[in-house]
């Protein structure tokens, strides 16, 4: 017979979606290539001493593509903005899903406040070079800048549009895989040489846990894909799709421009050389230079600005998001759901982290502290210790739903999968959480050197207490914990016997 | 006036008829409103979570008569939020199309500084614009006296976020809690209807597109 009658609504509704490509570019932007490859890589050699990144991006990218399995099965199921907190109320119960959430709102705004310190770096390093203006070492004024346009565009709820995204993006791949060719055709004093691939290069006890933290700081971002399930077309091949292919070019790019870089200066020279030039943030772009001009260093520096800007307004937008929909659920104080009336934005969430970008750059200038290895490099990997918790308890949690439910795809993607990632992740977790004088340069016994992974611990636990304390006193907000502030909607009139309207998640 | 004549008077500025909210979220309120007065007229219903058209006679209004037209020339049901979000790109327009027809807007030509004519919908009169806002306040002050229309109209203003601007009350107050329960005592079909609004304008919120 004929083709089915076209429907206009479902034509309309699709046409507005989001494709694979749109949606890992979203994940990518988070991920800011240029940066990892030029900020967090350099500034990890510089404070490990571990010349063996390269590897660790392989093996952490691969852990994270199992991961993956459990996780998208989840995305399959619960349709929720905040993806980790709600899988692990689902999966482990709703106690720990809110320690979750406080633990994902703490990384995520670690992970933001530590770009205002690369940008500011590299933007008055840019400057002097340039002989436009020289800011001697007052990095907090383009940090400033940047910040004020990020808290006026969070306010007026504007994104970078993803078509625009998505050039920045393909732009800053293909100045990177420039840079590794000529970094790998005119080799340093050793030639080409692999051994930053070579493990005993990466484990080295008391030091690897720093160095699988920082790799998880880059990849941070990959996990975003959920996050745009509602949005795109086909959902759950969409947001599979995404993931693997923001993973798969991660770990490209991270691990051979890594590998590039140190064959560029000789892997016997590249701490040394990391060390040098890590306060800058341009050691990839020096070395470019050399090979191929001064106009590359040029390039290099203002798409470095552009990858960490973009990622800031990413970040600053997650974290308003997301305490906008706990705030919805009511785990957050109402107010905070507060949106903008003309704009649409969540006003309220918007502003509150604003506040805490600004106080944390006004702190840094005053105290006079380095923005690059003290704020970004800092922020960003105690940020990435926070996201590598939750890896870990999203795995469990997985299994945990799957148990109940019964409802998987096959024991791999159920269990065994999500049961690798979490040992593997575990493991990793409890290294990084001794190496923290390390990647804060301080001595081991100093204050922050278990202050930082251990306000994790702290603000989990208040989660946990707050959520059994609603048991108690307000069980409507008890109840929708988790379940998709906008897929599943509590009747509140009906006190006590909530009735659940199914929206798009089944 | 119908329902959503008023939603569209009290979702823009009296004086310069410039909208007050977010253009997406005025569209699923505009949505939410015509889908209302359909249902409170008895031209439609909704049946498992879908909307359904259980009266075929044609409505007299033409906005009405144009949403009927299309519900009923889809080959499947569809649920309230595809609706929603389906009329909501043009619901403003057409709304505002009604209200010139009627008279209560007029369309207003101003030069552009580079040339060209810009168009503006304003209003005839401004206290007349302002009505429905005063109206419906003040009918929210004897709820036990609220008829369904206003009870209904209420809801999607609370839902789209507008209840700042007619109610002028404070998330969680006092005015919050007695539109939940107003809206929590809607027949199930408008209940419905103003709970998907909510979660639509929530979704808008969330969501990653401008």
């Amino acid at each position: 017979m004929s083709a089915p009658p076209r429907s206009a609504v479902s034509t309309a509704l699709a046409a507005d979606r989001l494709g694979t490509p749109s949606v890992a570019s979203f994940a990518l932007t988070a991920a800011a290539p240029l940066m990892v490859v030029g900020g967090v890589v350099v500034a990890g050699w510089a404070s490990t001493g571990i010349t063996g990144f390269p590897l660790a991006f392989v093996l952490i990218g691969v852990t994270l593509a199992i991961f993956s399995v459990g996780y998208i099965a989840m995305a399959k199921r619960i349709r929720n903005a905040g993806a980790f907190y709600s899988y692990i109320a689902r999966g482990l119960g709703k106690p720990f899903g809110v320690g979750a959430s406080f633990v994902a709102l703490l990384a995520y705004n670690f992970l933001q406040v530590g770009l205002y310190g690369i940008f500011g770096a590299s933007v008055s390093g840019f400057l002097a070079s340039k002989d436009i203006v020289d800011l001697g070492n007052k990095w907090w004024i383009p940090s400033l800048i940047a910040w004020a346009i990020t808290a006026i565009l969070g306010l007026n709820r504007v994104d970078i549009n993803s078509k625009v995204l998505s050039v920045l993006l393909a732009v800053e791949v293909l100045v990177v895989l420039v840079w590794d060719i000529a970094f790998v055709t005119d080799p340093g004093p050793q030639g080409i040489s692999f051994s930053t691939f070579a493990p005993d290069n990466l484990f080295v006890a008391s030091v690897v846990g720093a160095v699988l933290v920082t790799v998880i700081t880059a990849f941070v971002g990959f996990e975003a894909a959920p996050v745009f399930a509602e949005e795109s077309k086909d959902s759950s091949r969409t947001v599979a799709a995404a993931t693997y292919l923001g993973l798969f070019v991660m770990i490209a790019i991270y691990a051979v421009t890594a590998w590039a870089t140190s064959v560029a200066t000789g892997p016997d020279n590249v701490i040394a050389q990391s060390q040098e030039h890590v306060q800058n943030a341009d050691l990839l772009t020096t070395l470019a230079g050399d090979r191929m001009g001064g106009w590359m260093v040029d390039v290099g520096n203002v798409l470095l600005a552009t990858s960490v800007f973009a990622a800031m307004l990413s970040y600053h937008n997650t974290v308003a998001r997301y305490t906008f929909a706990l705030a919805r659920e009511g785990v957050l104080p109402r107010g905070l759901a507060r949106t903008g009336l003309r704009s649409g934005a969540p006003q309220s969430a918007s502003v509150v982290q604003s506040v805490i970008g600004l106080a944390v750059i006004v702190v840094y200038a005053i105290q006079g502290w380095d923005p690059v290895t003290k704020l970004f490099f800092l922020g960003g990997v105690t940020g990435g210790f926070g996201i590598m918790i939750l890896l870990v308890f999203t795995s469990i949690a997985v299994i945990g739903y799957f148990l109940k439910s019964a409802d998987g795809d096959g024991p791999w993607a159920s269990f065994i999968a999500p049961a690798i990632a979490a040992l593997a992740l575990g493991w990793a977790t409890v290294e990084a959480s001794r190496d923290f004088a390390t990647l804060a340069g301080v001595d081991p016994d100093s204050t922050l050197a278990w202050a930082l992974p251990a306000s994790f611990g702290v603000v989990a636990v208040i989660g946990v207490l707050w959520a059994l304390l609603l048991r108690t006193s307000n069980r409507e907000v008890y109840t929708s914990i988790g379940l998709g502030g906008d897929a599943a909607i509590i009747d509140r009139a009906h006190a006590g016997s909530p009735t659940f309207i199914g929206g798009g998640g089944q | 006036m119908w329902l959503s004549d008023h939603y569209y008077l009290m979702a823009h500025a009296d004086s310069t008829g410039k909208l007050r909210l977010n253009p997406r979220v005025a569209g699923l309120g505009l949505a939410a409103s015509v889908l209302a007065e359909l249902m409170l007229v008895g031209y439609a219903s909704v049946e498992n979570g879908d909307i359904v058209i259980i009266d075929a006679r044609p409505p007299n209004d033409l906005l009405q008569h144009s949403v009927v037209d299309r519900i009923l020339s889809e080959p499947t049901r569809h649920p309230i939020r595809d609706w929603l979000a389906f009329l909501g790109t043009s619901s403003v327009d057409e709304v505002a199309q009604r209200l010139v027809k009627a008279g209560v807007l007029h369309v207003i030509e101003s030069r552009k500084l580079f040339g060209g004519v810009d168009q503006r919908l304003e209003p005839v009169s401004m206290n007349d614009a302002a009505w429905p806002a005063v109206r419906l306040a003040r009918a929210l002050n004897h709820p036990a006296d609220l008829e369904l229309p206003d009870q209904t109209l209420a809801g999607i203003v609370k839902a789209t976020g507008l209840s700042r601007h007619v109610f002028r009350d404070e998330p969680g107050g006092a005015d919050d809690r007695r539109l939940e329960q107003l809206i929590a005592a809607l027949p199930e079909p408008l209940r419905l209807l103003v709970v998907e609004t909510e979660a639509a304008v929530a979704r808008a919120v969330l969501s990653q597109r401008t």
